[in-house]
């Protein structure tokens, strides 16, 4: 298990590395005129333009730019956005939002989710089935940011709940939020959990428990649960990566400062160094999230080995 | 058993962490706000540096914590504050007489010296200001500002004098009588001593002469809080402070102000203004804005080189009809290139060319021989939400002139910069304006001078009589003399048209019900002094 997760963090720096040259590269190679971007209407003088390209290198060549990058990615040294604030700020105040966000959409996910999938795949094809089939598949047919924007708009004319979270911060603030950021992997967990379920109830095992006179609850909470969950843990890990640099547009209209919007801002100014920290930061948590998954089978099926 | 033990020992602390890390992380500011506190909506400033502020957002916030050397009235004519006088006989040297009860918020007294080495800062090249052109009409800005990527000889400007302590002698390189109304500008203001030692770190807490300071840090895309400063010199706000709340999307700050959380939006977007007027009834309010909406030909074009096709197009756009049923008389139709609102100017210098006809126009365009294939774009920015009426001019033109119209969208304005300094075929371009002091020369000569030649003039207008007309204006002995010639220079644009007016806007904004005394001027500062929290 050791050598196991050894070779997988090994994996991870190779990964880390190769995500971050191509997205550099992305960056540079699309990037028009980053001054002119910050600038906007208003032309900047010759000297200002000349200065600020002294400052971020951008008329040294690509790999000499991806160096210095590098070199401050390593002595934590994030440097400075275009604007000159300091990168691990504005991750460091935007990080934790998102964090509690994605947390809570994906708490509202694994509970609601797992719990719906159960119900509908032990009542397979009775009413409670039918209907959660329908409802799941309203759902991901449902845009996220139409969901977002129909529920911003119902709690503004109804005055039910609050729709701009950091002016009116509490943690009920995040609830609606999290609740349209989680609606389209919920669709997905219940009838994941309830496909799942319905196989293992058919299993040998299962019957050769009722048969023993097992209760019934104990054989679906128990035993039938435990197996069930492994395609749905491995689903709900890679989720809460994607949850996390997903949030873009619940943030936007729920005017929430985190990550997601901080990338679209970045990228819409062009401002390489920014993009390129947080992907990298998003890849890490992606790269972290598939290893936890993936140690977590082992723990919950005994069959799996690893060496 | 052992060895999935350890797999779960290992998984499930790291998940705690990543919790925890999130649950301890910052908190906000804000909640709501306090006994005669305003709370104003504005997106993230760039800056909080004067000399680095270029954008809108920045300079409201900047409004509260600081006093300019000079205000405008209602009838944008210059009125004295910080300053005492600002008089010049030459319109060249120029002699500001500061007041002597000006202070900052940290106690030290606003001098001389807070303004020339302000100012120097900002305009010394290196220091990447973004309002470092700003200064460019001062004596000796060329020598901090070497265009050949050379070090400057010097880091302060040898038109900037302190006679004494409360007396400056500013020496310009060329005339300009128009110098005294752009004192007000943001560029243009104090910085105590402290502001060098740190510019980043004081960015985040500036302290200024203003009616308000400065309440905690800067909490980025969250919050700023000012307070009235009792020890201010000048008239006192009728509020006890101010709640900048920043919004990365103007629908929730609309929104915010629709329930009562947020006192004042200073913009409400196009789409919602229908909206805006029964949701908020005698709450939304409209005043004349000085932003100009326009579009240019770009001079090495051979398409629109006969002056008789771009008179064509112009009279072939129907203004009122995009401003009523695009903008929901949002805007205002524009006939001239200087906001009828700026001192001297006049709202019909475009004359005949902006009125619409379509039977001339087409006679016009016949007798011109149309454009080679028959088809014309117009190229716009899509981050600006300009796609409607872009679209709908186009339509305009297919309809009343028989000549194909393409919009073509570009993701941002710097994009379509790029590709002008490229001399690519981009058709006809979208551009906008904003005045900085009520001047009509904030108009003409950073878009038509032939100094302003390859940006902000980017239809590279060059015409010296033009250029020759500005230089009679600013050596006018007074503002009648200089704002006939400003006109005369103006009517010169309708002879050429190198680019069309359009529009001028409207500020468009709404408060709570919670606050009276709510106006916005024509450069989209809120006034400050005359808010009333009940």
């Amino acid at each position: 298990m050791f050598r196991y997760i050894v070779r997988r963090i090994l994996q991870m720096v190779l990964a880390f590395f190769g995500t971050t040259l191509l997205v550099y590269w992305l960056m540079f190679a699309a990037s028009g005129d980053p001054i002119a971007a910050l600038a906007g209407e208003r032309p900047l003088s010759e000297s200002t333009r000349l200065a600020l390209i002294r400052e971020f290198h951008l008329d040294e060549p690509f790999l000499t730019q991806y160096a210095y990058y590098m070199k401050g990615l390593f002595t934590l040294d994030l440097g400075v956005n275009t604007s000159g604030r300091l990168i691990g700020d504005l991750v460091a105040s935007a990080w934790p939002w998102t964090l509690r966000l994605a947390l809570l959409a994906f708490l509202f996910v694994v509970v609601a989710g797992i719990t719906l999938g159960m119900i509908a795949g032990t009542h397979r094809g009775g009413a409670f089935d039918n209907v959660t089939l329908l409802m799941t598949l309203v759902v991901i047919s449902i845009p996220v940011f139409v969901i977002g924007q129909v529920l911003a708009l119902i709690g503004v004319r109804f005055d039910l709940f609050p729709t701009n979270v950091v002016g009116n911060y509490s943690v009920t603030a995040l609830i609606v939020p999290a609740l349209v950021l989680g609606s389209l992997s919920l669709a997905t967990a219940v009838r994941l959990t309830r496909t799942s379920v319905t196989e293992n109830l058919r299993a040998d095992y299962v019957r050769t428990a009722r048969a023993k006179g097992v209760k019934r609850g104990r054989v679906v909470g128990v035993h039938v649960l435990r197996n069930s969950l492994i395609p749905v843990i491995t689903f709900l890990g890679v989720e809460l990566g994607s949850l996390m640099g997903g949030a873009i547009v619940t943030e936007k209209i729920f005017n929430i400062p985190g990550i997601g919007f901080q990338l679209y801002k970045a990228i819409s100014i062009e401002d390489g160094p920014t993009v390129v920290t947080i992907v990298s930061l998003l890849v890490i948590v992606y790269l972290v999230m598939n290893l936890i998954v993936d140690i977590l089978y082992g723990v919950l099926d005994p069959r799996i080995r690893y060496e | 058993m052992r060895k999935r033990m350890v797999a779960a020992a290992t998984a499930l602390p790291v998940v705690a962490v990543v919790a925890l890390a999130g649950c301890g992380g910052s908190d906000s500011g804000g909640g709501g706000s306090e006994e005669g506190v305003v709370s104003i909506g504005i997106g993230e400033p760039q800056h909080l540096f004067t000399t680095d502020v270029g954008e809108t957002e920045g300079h409201q916030v900047l409004s509260a914590l600081y006093t300019p050397l000079v205000t405008y009235g209602e009838d944008l004519s210059i009125e004295m504050a910080a300053a005492e006088s600002v008089e010049s006989d030459d319109n060249k040297v120029w002699t500001i007489k500061i007041r002597d009860d000006q202070k900052f918020q940290n106690g030290d007294a606003v001098t001389a010296d807070s303004y020339i080495n302000a100012w120097n800062y900002g305009a010394f090249g290196p220091n990447a200001q973004q309002l470092n052109s700003y200064f460019a009409r001062i004596q000796g800005y060329d020598e901090l500002n070497p265009t050949d990527d050379s070090e400057p000889s010097t880091d302060k400007l040898s038109g900037l004098e302190k006679v004494d302590e409360h007396t400056i002698q500013v020496t310009l390189s060329e005339p300009y009588i128009d110098f005294d109304k752009s004192l007000g500008y943001t560029n243009y203001l104090p910085l105590p001593d402290v502001a060098f030692d740190d510019p980043a770190a004081f960015e985040s807490s500036p302290i200024g002469n203003g009616p308000f300071k400065m309440k905690g840090d800067w909490q980025h895309d969250q919050l700023i809080q000012v307070e009235t400063w009792n020890d201010y010199p000048g008239d006192k706000p009728q509020i006890n402070g101010i709640d900048f709340k920043i919004y990365q999307d103007p629908v929730a700050q609309y929104n915010d102000v629709l329930a009562n959380n947020l006192d004042i939006t200073k913009s409400i977007p196009t789409e919602q203004i229908a909206n805006a007027k029964s949701d908020l009834g005698d709450r939304f309010q409209q005043s004349p804005s000085g932003s100009f909406q326009g579009i240019g030909f770009p001079d090495y074009d051979e398409k629109f080189s006969d002056v008789r096709v771009r008179q064509a197009i112009s009279m072939a756009i129907d203004r009122s009809e995009i401003t009523e049923t695009i903008f929901d008389n949002s805007q205002d139709p524009a006939m001239s290139w200087v906001s009828p609102q700026i001192p001297g100017a006049t709202a019909d210098t475009c004359g005949q060319w902006c009125q619409f006809d379509p039977e001339a126009a087409k006679d016009l365009w016949d007798e011109a021989g149309g454009v080679a294939d028959n088809s014309i774009q117009i190229t716009y920015n899509t981050d600006g939400g300009h796609q409607e009426w872009v679209e709908a001019t186009c339509n305009q033109l297919k309809t009343n002139l028989e000549v194909d119209c393409i919009a073509n969208p570009m993701p941002k304005f710097a994009d379509m910069l790029t590709d002008l300094g490229n001399k690519a075929e981009l058709g006809m371009f979208r551009l906008g304006w904003i005045p900085d002091y009520p001047s009509m020369d904030s108009y003409l000569q950073a878009q038509f001078s032939c100094d302003a030649i390859p940006a902000p003039n980017y239809t590279n207008y060059c015409d010296e009589e033009f250029d020759d007309l500005l230089g009679e204006a600013y050596q006018a002995d007074d503002q009648e003399e200089a704002q006939a010639k400003y006109l005369e220079a103006e009517k010169l644009l309708a002879k050429s048209l190198p680019m069309l007016p359009l529009r001028f806007g409207k500020n468009n904004f709404g408060h709570s019900e919670n606050v009276s005394g709510v106006s916005i001027d024509v450069f989209y500062e809120l006034d400050l002094l005359s808010l009333k929290k009940d």
